[in-house]
Parts: structure tokens; C-alpha cells; sequence
């Protein structure tokens, strides 16, 4: 089937100067797994009731490195070093100026990281990253993340600046599928992040300088949350690009069709902004007209994952049928399910049912006062982002590593890949479930260990307290054998040629509208629909603000 | 010419996939809301 | 854009879920006032002890109004006053309460009482408590150090 000039584009190898950029930010993103899955693990020891941390350490500072390592540096890193590999390999490879871009962004995160870090350790800044004003952190550690989201917008200009060059350089023709995606989530990211950008540079590096006395407590916390939910879009699009563009091409099939993909990311910069009330929907001060306003949005931005999932199965059982899977479901059998490439990601695509699910539950208006700020929560973004995007992300590096040092995933490291799946799927399991159910009973989520002053319903959470505690153990197995895989693959895999795999579109397909890559309409539709959703309210806030709160300083 | 194609396409295992998740999500839904409606 | 015969059943269903899931919820808000927590009531953090109701924490009885008790806490690192408060079975409670200092939860396990409590505004929810029982209250908002153990006790009594 496949014809020379094909296999010749399979071939297709990221710039090798390109290549050392990704690495430097796929190296950071897996440090940051190892100690932030090391505090996720003590974390669920210590809420077993078994385990006090040593040293002094307290419960609150590693639950701030577990949050801010994996929730922002890892999720962050790898999304960028993922996406300039992508650009770099359907777009061309980065001009001088845009890897210089590349290359300043990564550095003023990183310092921005240090300094962040330093001042959790210190016991400086346990506020976690969500930040919670009024409690006030040192003023570096709200400078440090200042730093990652600037160097991530001077990173993203060159990630912006090759799809400019290439739309130039091809005027009428769509821009290659990844790369497109790739400005979705960039132009998603860099919109939401002005949120919190406001917020700590006018609120909280004022206010924990001394400048100003004072801080507006809820503004800050809209203006977090404004950035809070479509971060979690920012996670998880990368995945959605592996499961659109990587997996069909790995399974020996087309991508189902290219409008549609397209459509549903264009959806998602619409829809996954003015959204963020559905984090505050238990907050005084906001009116439930805007609260439900919101929620209807956020319901809105389920549609294009609906779209997802029908062009995945698509996908998956016309090549199934094409391999000669009969009956209804005799395709699913024809599907690789010994090339870790595929199985892993795919877990991860099955994590997404129930976690959507969960979703759906928790933005449902009144419905939130079941679970908010209950482990439920938590419990769900461990299967959204722990889950749908970690097993895409582990699946998306077992090639792409390989492919940026010359080497290649060998037939132990792909069982390995596998297995690897299949002990965090166990963990997983057991630690979320536990989770979910036990806040239905309404044990909260970032608690140290309590009983409660001898609570008889707070007795009944200890045993799911245990099982997360195991389940935690698991997955910790679980990231010590993806780190092992990943080192193997940096440093000691044999020499040889990993493919970049790259999906082409099903002939069924229809030509894709060019309409997608107006930008004027989106931007504007999506601007406009932030200023729907939050001016009102937002002035409310302002007009009827209480007097502000002084910084506190309680851990 | 396209429309003809589309048609060949067996798409009846992504229906009934389609279909369990959208049960799936009716029925989390409904125990959830069953639980706000039954507490107080 | 053309989309196969079963995509767009697929989206009829998907849709219409979502809609039916946002009527249900929309309604039973805004038609029988089921909403969450929204009050829009401002106090100044710093002196929440002199104002009213905060003066006075603990379950009062009212005449006159849509409910029949109105229970008052206030919250600071880490407690919450009062320690333990009792209501009859079957009353209709108003829960007020704040923050004297950070932002807290105020959650009521096994109910739908969850709040949040954030220095400068009033929280405010309003419930018939209508299964007798002893039920945990909790801070289920990182408020520091001490956080796990800021707890009272509701009593639902016969």
C-alpha cells in the first residue's frame, strides 16, 4: 500500500538543533514527574494515617511541589517540547530567530522555576498553586511564576512565528493538522494566561512586596480561575493532537476526517474560556444568573469531545474492517494491541469516559455543592489529567524521544511500555475510585490526615484513605518504570531511525474549508464571548467590592 | 461522488461505542443528581 | 461540512443530553430557588465581631420570615464558632456565616451544605434539615497549617 514517496515522508526527521530544544523540555517535564510523583506518593501515605513526613516537612509544602511540579512544570515542558518537535516536523524546521525564541522562553521558565521552588522548600510559599489569597507567600515565588508564564509566551511566539512563515510561504492551503492545533492551544494559553498574569502582577507581587496593603480577594481568585479551566484544555489538546493526528497514522489508518478535528479545536478556544465560574459556583459575591450562564458554556465546551470521541472509534474500526474485522465489534481485534504507541495512549482515551462524565456532574450548577472541594475532584482530574493526558503524553514520548537522540523503542522497552500502562491503570483505578466515592461521602480534598475531633463519619473514610494510599504506591511503581523507559530511550537505547508518525486524512474526507484559519473570526467570536461572560459580573465585583484583606502567613 | 462513499462506511461498532458513553454519562448524571435531590 | 448519518445522531443525543441536564438544573434553580450558594452581602473582614448577626454566633429562632432558624458561624484559622450547634428535625435553617481572616470552607459532610466562606462577603444557604443525626462541618478550603482540624458539629435532633 504504502508508496515510496510515503515512506520517504515517515522518514521526515526533526531538525536535529530543533530536536536539542524539545529534549531540554521533555528532560525538565520527567524531573519533575519523579519529585512530584514522589510527593503525590507521600501524600497518600500520610493520609493513610500510617506515616508522618520527617524532618519537618509539612504535609501542605509537598502537597504545593506535588500541584505546582506536575500541575504546571511537567504539564508545561512536555506540551512544549511536544509541540515545537511538531511544528518543527510538519512545518519546517525553526528558523534561527524562532529556536532563539524557543530557547529564551525555556530559560525564563526555568529560572522562574528555581525561583518558585526555592521559596516552597523554604517553607516560604505553601499556598499551593492555586495561590489562595490572603494567605501571602514570599514575593520571589509569585515573581518566579511570573517568569513561566512570560517565558512561555516568548517560547510560544516561535512556535507562532513558523505557522505565520509557512501560511506565507503556502497562501490558500490549509496549514499542516498538528501544527494548526498547535496555535489553537498556543492562542488558548496565551489568551487565558493574561488572567493570571493580571492577578499576580496588579494583585499579589504588589501586595506581598509591601506596595499595597491590601488584596481583593475574590477578584483574585476570578482572575485565577479565568486561567484555572482552560489550563486543563492546555493539557489536554496536545493529547487530543496525538489521538487526531498520531494515532491513526500508528495504527495503519487515516485520519477520519480533518474539518471536523479542526472544528472541535476551534471549539475549544471558543468555549473553554468563559468558563472559570464553574470553579467558584459555591462563592458569594457572584449571582447565580452569571454562575449558570457560565455553566451553560462549560457544557458547551463537552460538545466538541463528543465530536472527538465518535471521529477516534471512526478511526479505529474502519481500519479494523479494512483488516478484516467483522460483526459489530470484530474491529476492535484487529487494532495493534502489542505497539505500546497505540495501548497507551489508548487507556488514556477510556480514562476519558468516566472522567468526562465526572466533569459533566461537577459543573452542573447546584449539583457542585455535592463534590465541590470534596477528594471527588481530585479523584476526577486524576483520571483527566493524570490519566487521559499522563498515558498520551508516556505513549507521544516513547517515539518521540527515540526519534529526537537516533534511537529506537526495542521490543522489551514497548512490553515494558505496556506493562507500564497496565500498573497505572490498576493504581489508578484503585486510588480514583476510592477517591470519588469517598467524597460523595464528603472527605475533603487537600487535607492532611484528621479524624476529625473522633468524627463516627470521618472513621468511615480511613479505609478509602488506605486504598488510595495503595493505589498511590502502584502508580508510583508506575512512574519509576516510565522513567526507566525514558532513560533508556535517552541514553541507552540502540542507534537508529524512531518515526515521527504523522496521520494522513481518509480519502473519505471532504477538502478542508479554509475558513479555519481565519483568525479574525475566532479570535473575535472567542473575545467576544469572555466579554459576554464576565464584564458584568466582573464590574460587580469592582462597584461592591468589600475592604480588602490583609496577608496571612498561616502554615 | 463523496456522498456515495460515506455511505459504504460501516460505522455500526462506532455507534454502539458512541452510545454506551453517552448511557454511561446519563446514568452518572441522574445517581448524581438523585444524591442532591435525596440530601439536604 | 458534511458529517456521516450516525455523527450526526451521535450529536442529537450528545446535545440533547447536555440540554436536558442543563433544564433540569436551570429549572429547579430558578424556578423552585434551588441555587447555590450566591448571596451578595458585604462585611468588613476586620470587624466582623461588632457586626451583626456575627456578634451573636449560634442558632436563633425567627418569626416572620421563610425560615425558621437562622444558625450564624464565624470562621477563623482554625475554628469555627460555635463548636457544635443543634437544630430540630424538619426546621427550615439559614445558614450565615464568614471569615474573620483567610478564605474557608464551610461544609456540612453528607449534605448539601458546602460553601465558601471569603473575608469581605457574607455566605448564605437555606436548607430544611429534614434527617435527624449528628453531621461533621469542616473547612474544606487550605486555610493553612491547622486546616484538618477546623471542625463543628451539626446535631439534627428529634
Amino acid at each position: 500500500m504504502t508508496t515510496i514517496t510515503e515512506k520517504a515522508k515517515d522518514l521526515v526527521k526533526v531538525d536535529k538543533r530543533d530536536g536539542k530544544l524539545a529534549l531540554a523540555h521533555i528532560y525538565v517535564a520527567f524531573i519533575s514527574l519523579f519529585i512530584g510523583g514522589l510527593c503525590g506518593l507521600l501524600q497518600t501515605l500520610v493520609r493513610s494515617g500510617h506515616f508522618t513526613l520527617p524532618w519537618g516537612i509539612g504535609y501542605y509544602q509537598i502537597l504545593t511541589v506535588h500541584g505546582v511540579l506536575l500541575g504546571l512544570i511537567l504539564t508545561t515542558y512536555f506540551i512544549f517540547g511536544f509541540q515545537i518537535a511538531a511544528v518543527s516536523r510538519t512545518a519546517g524546521t525553526l528558523t534561527s530567530k524562532q529556536r532563539l525564541l524557543g530557547w529564551i522562553g525555556f530559560w525564563v521558565m526555568t529560572v522562574g522555576v528555581v525561583m518558585a521552588a526555592t521559596m516552597v522548600l523554604l517553607n516560604e510559599a505553601s499556598v499551593l498553586y492555586t495561590f489562595y489569597a490572603p494567605l501571602q507567600a514570599h514575593w520571589i515565588f509569585y515573581l518566579g511564576l511570573t517568569f513561566v508564564i512570560v517565558g512561555s509566551w516568548i517560547g510560544g511566539a516561535g512556535q507562532i512565528l513558523k505557522y505565520i512563515e509557512w501560511r506565507k510561504a503556502n497562501p490558500g492551503k490549509p496549514s499542516p493538522l498538528i501544527t494548526f492545533m498547535v496555535v489553537i492551544n498556543l492562542a488558548l494559553w496565551i489568551i487565558a494566561s493574561l488572567g493570571v498574569a493580571t492577578s499576580v502582577l496588579f494583585q499579589l507581587l504588589p501586595w506581598s512586596l509591601g506596595w499595597v496593603d491590601k488584596v481583593d480577594v475574590l477578584i483574585s481568585r476570578t482572575l485565577f480561575w479565568y486561567f484555572g479551566h482552560p489550563l486543563v484544555y492546555f493539557w489536554l489538546l496536545p493529547a487530543y493532537m496525538v489521538w487526531y493526528v498520531v494515532i491513526p497514522k500508528i495504527i495503519g489508518g487515516k485520519i477520519f476526517s480533518d474539518s471536523l478535528a479542526r472544528l472541535s479545536f476551534v471549539l475549544f478556544l471558543l468555549f473553554s474560556i468563559p468558563v472559570g465560574f464553574h470553579h467558584q459556583l459555591t462563592e458569594p459575591g457572584i449571582s447565580s444568573f452569571w454562575k449558570f450562564l457560565q455553566v451553560v458554556l462549560t457544557l458547551m465546551v463537552v460538545i466538541p469531545s463528543l465530536l472527538t470521541a465518535f471521529s477516534l472509534f471512526a478511526t479505529f474500526e474502519i481500519r479494523g474492517r479494512m483488516l478484516g474485522g467483522k460483526g459489530i465489534f470484530g474491529w476492535l481485534k484487529k487494532l495493534p494491541w502489542n505497539d505500546a504507541r497505540f495501548v497507551v495512549p489508548f487507556i488514556g482515551m477510556v480514562a476519558f469516559i468516566p472522567a468526562g462524565a465526572g466533569g459533566i456532574i461537577n459543573a452542573s450548577h447546584q449539583m457542585n455543592q455535592v463534590i465541590h472541594n470534596t477528594i471527588w475532584v481530585t479523584g476526577h482530574f486524576h483520571l483527566t489529567v493524570a490519566t487521559s493526558v499522563l498515558l498520551t503524553f508516556f505513549g507521544a514520548a516513547y517515539w518521540l524521544v527515540p526519534h529526537l537522540t537516533g534511537r529506537v523503542l526495542t521490543k522489551e522497552m514497548n512490553r515494558l511500555a505496556i506493562i507500564q500502562a497496565i500498573v497505572w491503570s490498576v493504581g489508578m483505578s484503585i486510588m480514583s475510585t476510592a477517591m470519588h466515592i469517598v467524597g460523595l461521602f464528603g472527605a475533603p480534598r487537600r487535607s492532611d490526615f484528621s479524624t476529625y475531633g473522633g468524627s463516627a463519619q470521618a472513621a468511615e473514610w480511613i479505609p478509602y484513605q488506605l486504598a488510595q494510599a495503595i493505589g498511590g504506591t502502584i502508580l508510583f511503581i508506575g512512574i519509576i518504570l516510565a522513567l526507566y523507559i525514558i532513560a533508556n530511550l535517552l541514553w541507552f537505547a540502540p542507534k537508529g531511525d524512531e518515526e515521527f508518525p504523522i496521520g494522513e486524512v481518509s480519502e473519505h474526507a471532504e477538502k478542508t474549508p479554509m475558513v479555519f484559519e481565519n483568525w479574525k473570526i475566532w479570535l473575535t467570536i472567542c473575545i467576544v464571548l469572555i466579554l459576554f461572560a464576565y464584564t458584568v459580573p466582573f464590574i460587580d465585583m469592582i462597584q461592591n467590592a468589600p475592604p480588602g484583606s490583609i496577608g496571612y502567613k498561616f502554615w | 461522488m463523496s456522498n456515495k462513499k460515506e455511505k459504504e462506511l460501516n460505522l455500526k461498532g462506532t455507534l454502539y461505542s458512541v452510545g454506551f458513553v453517552g448511557v454511561f454519562i446519563l446514568v452518572t448524571w441522574f445517581m448524581a443528581f438523585y444524591l442532591f435531590i435525596e440530601r439536604f | 461540512m458534511h458529517m456521516h448519518k450516525y455523527e450526526k445522531w451521535w450529536l442529537t443525543f450528545g446535545v440533547g443530553s447536555l440540554v436536558l441536564f442543563l433544564v433540569i438544573v436551570g429549572f429547579s434553580a430558578f424556578h423552585y430557588g434551588s441555587h447555590p450558594p450566591s448571596a451578595k452581602v458585604y462585611i468588613d473582614p476586620e470587624r466582623v465581631d461588632e457586626i451583626a448577626p456575627f456578634n451573636n454566633p449560634g442558632v436563633h429562632k425567627v418569626e416572620g420570615k421563610d425560615w425558621d432558624y437562622e444558625v450564624v458561624f464565624v470562621a477563623s484559622a482554625f475554628y469555627y464558632n460555635p463548636p457544635e450547634i443543634e437544630v430540630p428535625l424538619d426546621a427550615k435553617v439559614k445558614f450565615i456565616a464568614t471569615t474573620k481572616d483567610v478564605v474557608h470552607g464551610f461544609q456540612v459532610a453528607g449534605t448539601n451544605i458546602n460553601m465558601m466562606l471569603e473575608p469581605g462577603y457574607v455566605s448564605e444557604f437555606v436548607t430544611t434539615v429534614d434527617k435527624s443525626g449528628e453531621y461533621l462541618i469542616l473547612c474544606n478550603e487550605y486555610c493553612g497549617i491547622g486546616h484538618s482540624t477546623m471542625t463543628s458539629m451539626l446535631k439534627v435532633v428529634e
